[in-house]
């Protein structure tokens, strides 16, 4: 049998990557799904062709500069890795566990291995796809312009993705066997968000804090042993270390196929047949508001993903946030205040949205006999819950120091978490929680008012925390986009 | 007052089509109804106005007297639908998917909670009280929905295909427990393409056709509008139903 006939390698691995294609999207007309792909084709390539065409004069290292430029590439390298273990777990959880295909593919009169070898280079190809689609164009356009030895970097890439299959691998079977897959689920989810925003913000370092990044780049100025220096010199061309970054990605691979992923398909059958009983007498919560809002909590408490997802988006606004709000002195009180206000006004919107338009059983409340409006302030007040606590942290932290601050972090953030979570309310289409990255695609306007108004509300914070009078103004804008939108509002809207 | 659980007069809904065409229908407190249909024929579309899902264009809805448009938080008091695609949340475990529906329904926490118990270890679902429902089989999460259609305990008990997705000891179960409901006084109408289940279960029988109803009565009323005393429910259904 040839490796691209039907059951080969190949075939299993076309059948891999067109499944992971596919759960990237669901935009049906042509101009939504094409031209993302264009631009996700085209820009790349042309900058990478101008940023290979601008550095075609650089010659070989200097011996006095080799250090700090293996430091500095050794150290995105390294960085690199920890970002591809983090999507790699990932792919590894919905690829082995999630799709619930396992049963089918090892029922079939295939050998086992190669089935689950299949699985692992195919989480390698989708973890070192984009990463491969930004570096390659200037690859191969330095390889043209003279550097032909630069693709070593494309070999790197490719390597350490399937290193970090293989140890995401590792990890998710650790993961499995010790706290069964939900738990594992969640803490590959939130070692995930972790890692990402952590790289992201270091990445910001400079924009930041100047002199902390001042004082790293003095650091990886010093010499480093020399084997942590390979991948950097792989990148640049350098045969040895590239032949050994290559032979550690083959053991690697054949590591993950022929152990980790028979282990991690084995755990993923039987940990998912344990169910943790608790004993001792039932108890129920008395009240309407109350449940409603412990259900809704509780559900937004076991989706990891989602709570990923929002967490991602806070802390990638930190240092944009830090930028636009950093006074003569860094961080000032009224600069936290607002920064609070924005962010509790962002997190109540995305959490209004999966509270409000992604019910999952809107017929349940719609059929219970209660007035729809007790519910949906039910679910206001579990949407604002959490950016309330969040302001609230923030005034405690700041009270001692600026007192009046504090109380303008608390009122701002409440009236800004209200304030987003209704216009979520009003103007959200009920739609399933999968879509919660895509949600604000169909509607350009609610997605534009609510920025406006996170920066009503923040501008407000800022200015009434220093005192000024002019805090009226954003003040303003912020009540006449709410007025408009309490006159714009469907008059009538389901429970959920 | 009269002995009418549901009374549905005059019914009408038009979506892209006429679903429900001004449809009598009455359904006497303390026995079970069988309501059958083709496909399309407007059964759920019904039942969904009936259970409050669904506004209708014109026509009446009264559930044990009270006027089910016009006051409709009293009238789902006394209603509990079950559709049969389970209305759960998959992240909630069964004991919490039960705390909810007994908040929605304003039943007391500690009689709801001992009533959920009863309800879980009689529908086998005690061990998974604290599984979560995304774990479920189909005919789990099925059970589920049932216990949280029983937990407010309905006079009128609205059921669209119970028995989807049931094997065959929760399939008798849930038969069983229709039975009891009825016996104890209360009410049930259902949907099924199961015609035995009809057949066996029902005290009358109805059938719709594009929105209509086109036969309705015990089966042997059905067999002597037929004119054949030994007709089998499925030949009467085939005949009146159009299929």
């Amino acid at each position: 049998m040839t490796p691209f006939a039907a059951g080969g390698f190949a075939w299993l691995l076309r059948h891999e990557l067109r499944l992971a294609l596919r759960g990237t999207g669901t935009r049906t007309s042509w101009v939504a799904r094409n031209v993302p792909n264009i631009l996700l084709a085209t820009v790349p390539t042309i900058g990478g062709c101008l940023l290979a065409w601008s550095v075609r004069d650089i010659g070989a290292v200097p011996d006095r500069l080799a250090d700090a430029v293996h430091g500095y590439l050794g150290v995105a390298i390294l960085g690199l890795l920890a970002l591809m273990i983090s999507t790699a777990s990932i792919a590894v959880l919905r690829t082995f566990h999630e799709r619930h295909d396992l049963d089918l593919l090892l029922s079939a009169p295939l050998p086992p291995a190669r089935v689950l070898a299949a699985k692992a280079v195919g989480v390698a190809v989708t973890v070192a796809a984009p990463f491969l689609l930004f570096t390659l164009p200037f690859l191969l356009a330095s390889a043209v312009l003279g550097h032909p030895r630069w693709l070593g970097g494309g070999v790197v890439v490719a390597a350490d993705a399937m290193l970090a299959t293989a140890i995401a691998i590792g990890l998710i079977g650790v993961l499995f066997s010790a706290i069964g897959p939900r738990q594992a689920r969640t803490v590959a989810q939130l070692g995930a968000a972790l890692l990402g925003g952590s790289i992201f913000i270091a990445s910001q370092l400079g924009s930041i804090s100047p002199a902390s990044a001042h004082r790293l780049s003095r650091l990886l100025a010093v010499r480093w042993p020399s084997p942590l220096d390979w991948p950097a010199r792989a990148a640049l061309g350098e045969a040895v270390p590239l032949l050994a970054m290559v032979a550690l990605a083959a053991v690697a691979a054949w590591a993950s196929a022929a152990f980790g992923a028979r282990h991690l398909a084995a755990s993923s059958d039987t940990a998912a047949r344990r169910v943790r009983v608790r004993s001792g007498p039932i108890r129920f919560a008395r009240g309407l508001m109350r449940v409603v809002v412990v259900k809704e909590l509780r559900l937004i408490a076991r989706d990891p993903e989602l709570i990923t997802q929002i967490a991602l988006r806070l802390v990638y606004m930190i240092p944009l946030a830090a930028l636009v709000l950093r006074g003569k002195h860094g961080l000032d009180a009224p600069a936290i205040a607002a920064a609070t206000t924005a962010c509790a006004g962002l997190l109540a919107s995305s959490l209004a949205w999966i509270i409000v338009c992604a019910e999952d059983a809107p017929d349940l409340l719609a059929a219970a006999p209660v007035v729809r409006a007790v519910i949906e302030r039910a679910k206001l007040a579990a949407a604002c819950l959490v950016p309330v606590g969040v302001a609230t942290v923030a005034a405690l932290a700041l009270v001692r120091a600026a007192p009046w601050s504090a109380v303008v972090t608390l009122v701002m953030g409440a009236v800004a978490a209200l304030a987003a979570a209704l216009l979520q309310a009003w103007f959200g289409k009920p739609q399933p929680r999968a879509v919660f990255r895509r949600r604000q695609s169909g509607s350009f306007v609610l997605g534009l008012g609510e920025i406006v108004l996170a920066g009503a509300w923040s501008g407000t914070a800022a200015l009434a925390a220093r005192g000024s009078a002019w805090a009226i103004a954003p003040a303003l804008l912020g009540a006449m986009i709410m007025a408009g939108a309490i006159e714009a509002r469907p008059g009538a809207k389901p429970a959920s | 007052m009269t002995d009418a659980a549901l009374t549905v007069t005059r019914l009408r809904k038009s979506f892209a089509r006429v679903a429900v065409d001004d449809l009598d229908l009455v359904i006497r407190t303390g026995e079970l109804y069988a309501l059958l249909g083709p496909n399309g024929a407007g059964k759920t579309t019904t039942l969904r106005m009936v259970a409050g899902l669904l506004t209708p264009d014109s026509g009446g809805i009264d559930i044990f007297d009270i006027d089910a448009l016009a006051d409709p938080i009293a009238a789902k008091r006394r209603v509990a639908w079950l559709p049969d695609d389970p209305l759960l949340y998959d992240k909630l475990t069964p004991l919490e998917y039960l705390e909810f529906i007994a908040g929605l329904w304003g039943i007391d926490p500690g009689p709801a909670a001992a009533k959920a118990e009863e309800l879980l270890r009689w529908l086998d679902l005690w061990d998974q009280r604290d599984a979560r429902c995304e774990t479920f089989s189909r005919g789990m999460k099925q059970k589920t929905a049932l216990a949280g259609a029983l937990i407010h305990d309905p006079a009128l008990l609205i059921l669209d295909e119970p028995l989807t997705g049931l094997d065959a000891g929760a399939a008798r179960q849930v038969k069983d427990l229709l039975v009891e409901r009825v016996a104890a006084g209360g009410t049930v109408i259902l949907t099924t393409h199961i015609l035995e289940v009809a057949e066996r279960l029902a005290d009358r029988i109805g059938i719709i056709r594009a929105g209509r109803l086109v036969a309705e009565g015990t089966l042997d009323e059905l067999r002597n509008l037929r004119g054949s005393a030994d007709a089998s429910l499925e030949e009467m259904f085939i005949a009146l139903a159009g299929e």
